[in-house]
């Protein structure tokens, strides 16, 4: 009657623990484009990429390439995170594009790839950002933001 | 056994004394706009562009190698290689595992440890990452804002293995960099 109930119970256990290994459905190419997407009316580009450098600043960034005329702004970060038995180091890299959509309004696309330095410290297999919706609203709403701050001259 | 709690409770009493150094210390969460503050100030320059000038006669200065610059959004990126000695405590680490394990195989392994130990005295490798940007902030004014990174390299191999990334918030580094920032810009007003 023991060994019943013992079993039972960890076929209940079982079951509980599945949604965890469910497959999780990968977000369409569009559907990360409209995470990575806004849309910014701004007097000047000028004004709108300073932003978004000052934003990867505060992020801690260093930004290894930038073009004006095309508009990009690419930048990395590395750092210590928690891992089992210890500390890894993570390196984050981005790089953000504007593109002029007309009447003073600018388009914004910054994706982020996430990496773990291998032992030779070099970067590694690229790793999944957990819940990226959230990631990428986070860094939005810092540019939105930096765009009040430069606009207050603070 | 009246004896025996008395003696506990006179026990949890003093210990208790103890508990605040237990206490998980809390790390102040530093905002954007206090990190802005740090690596930002503010010059009186006639054009972006001196500004840039004086940055980068000042990374010049420090032995700093340009790897981006962007003219028009006024950025600069830079790197510097150097060395740094260990610090005496890690020498010393290494010495007492010297005696340890030297005592430990009767002093069979010593010449092998004796070989370990000189990785005491390699230098760490360090690379400074440093991102200047420039802004205008009126006509006559212009704001300079740097952010930077500290790896600490492996020593003894010579590849790239990152022990340590540091975000120089709270150091000196920058009222360093700003200090002879200063010293530029009255280099550059006195046309030196």
């Amino acid at each position: 009657m023991f060994k019943k109930n013992i079993l039972i119970l960890a076929c209940l256990g079982l079951i509980f623990c599945s949604p965890s290994y469910a497959n999780q459905k990968e977000a369409s190419s569009l559907e990360i484009r409209q995470m990575q997407t806004r849309t910014y009316e701004v007097k000047t580009k000028k004004e709108l990429m300073e932003a978004i450098v000052n934003v990867l600043q505060d992020r801690d960034y260093l930004i290894n390439e930038s073009n004006y005329n095309l508009g990009v702004v690419s930048g990395y970060k590395e750092c210590k995170e928690k891992a089992f038995l210890g500390q890894r180091f993570a390196r984050f890299e981005t790089s953000v594009q504007i593109n002029e959509l007309g009447n003073k309004s600018y388009k914004v696309r910054t994706n982020f790839i996430k990496k773990f330095l291998d032992p030779t410290g070099s970067p590694g297999v690229k790793k999944e950002i957990k819940n990226p919706e959230e990631f990428y609203r986070e860094f939005f709403s810092q540019l939105d933001k930096s765009l009040f701050i430069e606009s207050q001259g603070i | 056994m009246k004896k025996f709690i008395s003696k506990f409770l006179i026990f949890v009493f003093v210990f208790s004394f103890y508990m605040p150094v237990f206490a998980k210390s809390v790390k102040k969460e530093v905002t954007a706009l206090d990190k802005r503050a740090i690596q930002t100030k503010i010059y009186d320059t006639k054009s972006e562009s001196e500004l840039m000038k004086m940055a980068l006669n000042v990374l010049q200065d420090e032995e700093y190698k340009i790897i981006n610059l962007d003219n028009d959004l006024s950025l600069i990126t830079a790197i510097k290689e150097s060395a740094r000695p260990r610090p005496l405590g890690v020498k010393i680490g290494y010495y007492t595992g010297f005696l340890i394990m030297s005592g430990i195989s009767f002093g069979i392994y010593s010449t092998i440890f004796w070989i370990w130990i000189k990785d005491a005295h390699t230098p760490y490798n360090i690379e400074d990452i440093i991102t200047v940007n420039v802004s205008e902030l009126t006509n006559k004014q212009r704001k300079i804002r740097i952010n930077s990174i500290e790896k600490v390299l492996s020593p003894n191999t010579g590849k790239p293995t990152t022990l340590k990334t540091i975000t120089d918030v709270e150091s000196q580094f920058y009222q360093d960099f700003y200090t002879k920032m200063d010293k530029e810009s009255f280099i550059t007003k006195q046309n030196l």
